[in-house]
């Protein structure tokens, strides 16, 4: 059963033109940041030694930065609100619990279909950038494999668990519109407490780690950081599950 | 002001979200006043606390709210005034008590664009307010108060012009998801735009002035050419938007 569920949910999203629209725009700006990128000698001013910063083997860590910072989980939230929250509006959430589906089936199969998008984003915009740099810088593109192929693997956890998180909060929330001002401000209040209270939240937020595994600004990725982080996403994502089957269960559809 | 247009504003500023959001908004305009002085802050977010403090900070914490955020936040509140307001059938509900399609839409658009503005001019108080508590009377040079405000004047007719379009797009399209879909695509492109050297496509983009306005002449005055310039594109915009939210409008099929 939960397989067809799947399968269904994933027809329904190939057929979604936004995913197509989404992979141009994203594959647009990645061109036009190694444009950018290449086109700086990075002694200028601030802005353009950045840019010169990121040019060649670093354009790949430059462009998940940019991806996890805001866009991403945004994305991601959308296609929560669109999945789960629009669907309830529109009274399509529960058509499937009339064809014997348990509730608990129909949340996961959601959720492997949002988790699965987010992995396919976030692997479109490392292959497009490193595609793009090999165009423009060659074989220096991978100067830096190491480390962004470290990074790209340990952003897996906090991503799922950002999924698992957005997947929590559209069942709380009544429609897309509210879901997306929530996650909004969830993300820019993360945002400013990652900047600031960066130290202090290494044990119990998890979001800190969409930061801190991609090197933003300039963090570094130590042993104590990689090892607190999977374990304070591993944990997290355990309460979130926890959540869900809690919050599917008391749910009127 | 019309019973109509009050029955919208009060509808709008019950929500709860938006206090949440300028909550948030006057905490991070106090972090970034108090705790960006110190070295390894400056170092970390890569700023120079002599540039963005003192009389600069308004217009440096500006770009906070006037761009990517300000139209998702105005686009996830106008999709929620407007076109959940369509699917839950509440929208022609005006029409039933002898109101016409045209004053309907004048009403909301009226609540729209004074609500952009009235938030593009909260920011303005809380980011002066939290510098105030910092750097106290410098940040009230003269030069540097009167270019910051208008700035922030500029930024709001911005604003309201985007508004202008969200609200088309919301009668266009009816629907929550495209709408806020629609807008995260314009931001895209917009960045895009911003950064790319297609000089035609920056002449006749409307947020591009916007992005020349805010960063290209950061602590810097206007140049009168692209001031004007950039006001036309935006009013000339301003119109199509409203035109075409009142065209749709009478074509809506409820």
């Amino acid at each position: 059963m939960i397989t067809r569920l799947l399968h269904i949910q994933f027809t329904r999203l190939k057929r979604q033109k936004i995913l197509y629209l989404f992979f141009a725009v994203m594959a647009a700006i990645i061109v036009s940041n190694a444009l950018g990128c290449a086109g700086n000698s990075g002694d200028k001013n601030t802005a353009e030694f950045a840019a010169g910063y990121y040019a060649g083997g670093k354009f790949p860590t430059m462009c998940m930065q940019s991806y996890i910072d805001i866009i991403g989980p945004l994305f991601l939230g959308f296609i929560s609100a669109v999945l789960i929250c629009g669907e309830r509006a529109s009274g399509m959430f529960r058509q499937p619990l009339l064809n014997g589906v348990s509730k608990k089936q129909l949340l996961i199969s959601k959720t492997v279909s949002i988790f699965t998008v987010a992995l396919i984003c976030f692997l479109f915009v490392v292959i497009v950038s490193i595609v793009t740099g090999y165009f423009l810088w060659g074989g220096h593109i991978f100067d830096h494999a190491q480390e962004y192929l470290l990074q790209m693997l340990l952003l897996t956890f906090p991503q799922t668990t950002m999924v698992l998180f957005l997947v929590l909060l559209s069942l709380y929330m009544p429609n897309i519109s509210n879901m997306m001002c929530a996650s909004l401000i969830i993300l820019l209040v993360n945002n400013l407490l990652s900047q600031f209270f960066g130290n202090y939240l290494l044990f119990i937020n998890f979001m800190y780690y969409l930061y801190a595994f991609s090197g933003y600004n300039g963090m570094e990725l130590t042993g104590k950081i990689i090892v607190s982080g999977i374990a304070v996403n591993i944990i997290t994502g355990f309460i979130l599950v926890y959540g869900i089957s809690k919050r599917t269960n008391n749910m009127i559809m | 002001m019309r019973p109509l247009t009050k029955l919208y504003a009060r509808k709008i500023y019950r929500q709860k979200l938006i206090y949440i959001f300028f909550a948030c908004f006057f905490t991070a305009s106090f972090f970034y006043a108090f705790l960006i002085s110190t070295p390894q802050m400056e170092e970390m977010l890569n700023i120079d606390i002599g540039v963005v403090g003192g009389k600069n900070f308004p217009e440096f914490m500006m770009r906070f709210y006037v761009g990517t955020v300000g139209i998702l936040f105005n686009a996830f509140l106008l999709s929620l005034f407007i076109c959940e307001e369509d699917r839950s059938r509440m929208l022609y509900q005006p029409l039933l008590h002898g109101e016409t399609r045209s004053r309907m839409i004048r009403s909301k658009v009226c609540v729209a664009v004074g609500m952009s503005m009235i938030f593009v001019l909260l920011t303005a108080f809380i980011n002066y307010l939290t510098a105030f508590m910092r750097w106290g009377y410098e940040i009230f040079q003269q030069d540097a108060c009167i270019r910051t405000l208008m700035k922030y004047m500029l930024s709001g007719i911005y604003m309201s012009v985007i508004t202008l379009g969200i609200v088309a797009l919301c009668i266009c399209t009816r629907s929550a998801w495209k709408t806020i879909f629609s807008v995260v695509i314009y931001l895209l492109i917009d960045q895009f735009i911003y950064s790319s050297n297609v000089a035609l496509l920056q002449k006749i983009w409307v947020g591009y002035y916007l992005n020349l306005w805010t960063f290209t002449y950061e602590y810097q005055n206007i140049p009168l050419n692209r001031l004007l310039m950039g006001m036309s594109i935006m009013i000339l915009y301003g119109i199509a938007f409203f035109k075409i939210s009142l065209w749709r409008t009478q074509k809506m099929d409820f």
